[in-house]
């Protein structure tokens, strides 16, 4: 009996020693419940502890296994070993390599590996790329959702979107994509559609059905017309095109070359007298520039994209 | 996916070491790189691993020298054994030349290792690859725990699980003291190579 319950403990040891825990806690069960049905046993009390203490040590291995794996950081050197491994463009340099091809395939790998942090830096390097920018769009998108960034993904979204970053063709390809992933996430879809997440998409990320419905029923709006009755800068009134709006934000884009209009129009800054175009009519009323940002890239790099929020129209 | 340098006249091929997890898969690769320490063009890679466990890949260049007045570059990897990582699996296998499928021996072992394997068909298969097809040997690790009393399958028994369709080379090995390491490699380079020659004549270029 005694040796039978040694070749036991040894194989449990054994699978120990080889990293296979559940195979050797099996094992050890196997013997606590030979111990526990046999009279026979002495030092049964002593033996049972001993053994449960083993199965003890097993399970916090097993939970620390799992809680490490998920710690997947690496260090910029090796994922710089992962990109050059991974793609099969660096393999042939020196012929024809396509650099951004390359890069491309290592930013997936690093993806694939779960380096999210550096696969978006090498994504966001390749939006400058004109062969690859879509699939790096797409792929921005795909980190910042695995990240659980859902609102940064929206914000980048809309952010090419008011910044003609992209084709009108090329932004319904990635929205495409972000609805099915989001479909395949679970996640609100209808935040591409309201628009969420121009604004302070923090606070817009639960939008709730009021505002939805006051983003729906809200006119569109082609153009504006401002009106500096304070403080005026030139004589005339400005007149811009509306490039996006979302409910009652509008974003519209200023050239570089208008200095002065744009350091007029900070954040923050009341506009009483704006002409508000549509389709149907022109509306008198105010609004109020909530969001300024410099365009960093793309055929509109240097101007200026504003939103302003409508009120009282 | 063998990479041609025609002008340099060099080739450079991809043996991926597959098989269930704490099967022996690094050991192999530990092994080779004490043991073939002239082939041996780098050091070994181990990406990521905890405590002894790969979670993403292992990764060691050889240089076969000169056959048939090419260069012949290997390039060898490990893939992670434990279920959840089949993606990355799937990712090392991208483009692979050659396998080496790495069977446990122990008794308790049995399942996973018929599991590794349907896995390792899928992924292939996802990459419009047939396991019937591509270079493959078996490898049955572990042996060396007979003598300690441990259960292991016998290989007969393993070759009926896993090999029982493919008819692949297969040898009885121990990757922790060496026994049946080379035997495997230069098999599975072997077919990989007489392989490559019948898909791209390249010893004749």
């Amino acid at each position: 009996m005694n040796k039978m319950i040694k070749g036991i403990l040894k194989q449990a040891e054994l699978y120990k020693s080889q990293g296979l825990l559940k195979e050797a806690e099996q094992q050890l069960k196997k013997i606590e419940t030979f111990i526990q049905t046999n009279d026979k046993i002495k030092n049964k009390e002593k033996l049972l502890k001993g053994i449960a203490y083993k199965i003890k040590v097993l399970n916090d291995d097993v939970k620390k296994f799992e809680k490490e794996s998920k710690k997947t950081e690496t260090s910029p050197g090796v994922n710089k070993i992962i990109k050059n491994l991974f793609s099969t463009a660096f393999a042939t340099e020196g012929d024809e390599a396509d650099k951004d091809a390359a890069q491309l395939e290592g930013a997936i790998a690093l993806f694939k590996f779960g380096q999210f942090d550096s696969a978006l830096t090498e994504f966001d390097q390749l939006l400058n790329s004109e062969k690859h920018s879509v699939i790096s769009a797409k792929n921005i998108i795909k980190c910042l959702v695995e990240q659980d960034k859902v609102n940064t993904a929206v914000t980048r979204f809309f952010k090419w979107h008011t910044e003609s970053f992209f084709s009108s063709e090329q932004l319904t390809d990635i929205r495409s994509f972000t609805e099915n992933l989001f479909e395949k996430k679970k996640l609100d879809r209808d935040l591409l559609l309201t628009g969420a997440g121009i604004d302070n998409i923090s606070n817009n990320i639960d939008c709730s059905e009021k505002e939805d419905k006051e983003y729906e029923d809200f006119i569109d709006i082609s153009s504006i017309g401002i009106s500096f009755s304070e403080n005026a800068i030139t004589n005339e009134d400005i007149e811009l095109d509306v490039s996006f709006q979302t409910g009652n934000v509008i974003s519209i884009i200023i050239s570089s070359k208008d200095n002065q209009v744009i350091d007029k129009l900070k954040v923050g800054v009341k506009l009483e007298n704006v002409q508000y175009y549509s389709p149907v009519a022109i509306f008198k009323g105010s609004g109020t520039v909530s969001a300024k940002t410099k365009i960093q890239s793309g055929p509109k790099k240097g101007d200026y994209s504003l939103d302003i929020k409508v009120e009282n129209m | 996916m063998a990479v041609f340098n025609l002008k340099d006249r060099e080739i450079q091929c991809k043996v991926v070491y597959y098989g269930p997890g704490r099967c022996g898969k690094t050991t192999n690769l530990e092994y080779i790189f004490k043991a073939y320490k002239k082939q041996i063009k780098g050091d070994m890679v181990s990406i990521n691993t905890e405590g002894d466990r790969t979670l993403f890949f292992d990764f060691l260049p050889m240089n076969l020298g000169k056959i048939n007045g090419c260069d012949v570059k290997v390039q060898l990897f490990t893939v992670p054994g434990q279920v959840q990582y089949k993606s990355t699996r799937k990712l090392v296998l991208k483009g692979v030349d050659g396998i080496v499928f790495v069977a446990d021996s122990l008794d308790v072992r049995r399942e996973k290792n018929m599991l590794a394997l349907k896995d390792l068909q899928q992924n292939l298969k996802s990459y419009d690859l047939n396991i019937f097809k591509i270079p493959i040997v078996i490898q049955y690790n572990k042996r060396d725990l007979e003598k300690e009393g441990i259960p292991l399958m016998s290989c007969e028994k393993m070759e009926k699980d896993l090999n029982r369709q493919l008819k692949a080379p297969s040898f009885a090995a121990s990757a922790f003291s060496g026994q049946g390491v080379g035997k495997t490699l230069q098999s599975c380079l072997n077919l990989t190579l007489k392989h490559l020659h019948k898909q791209f004549n390249w010893a004749d270029k």
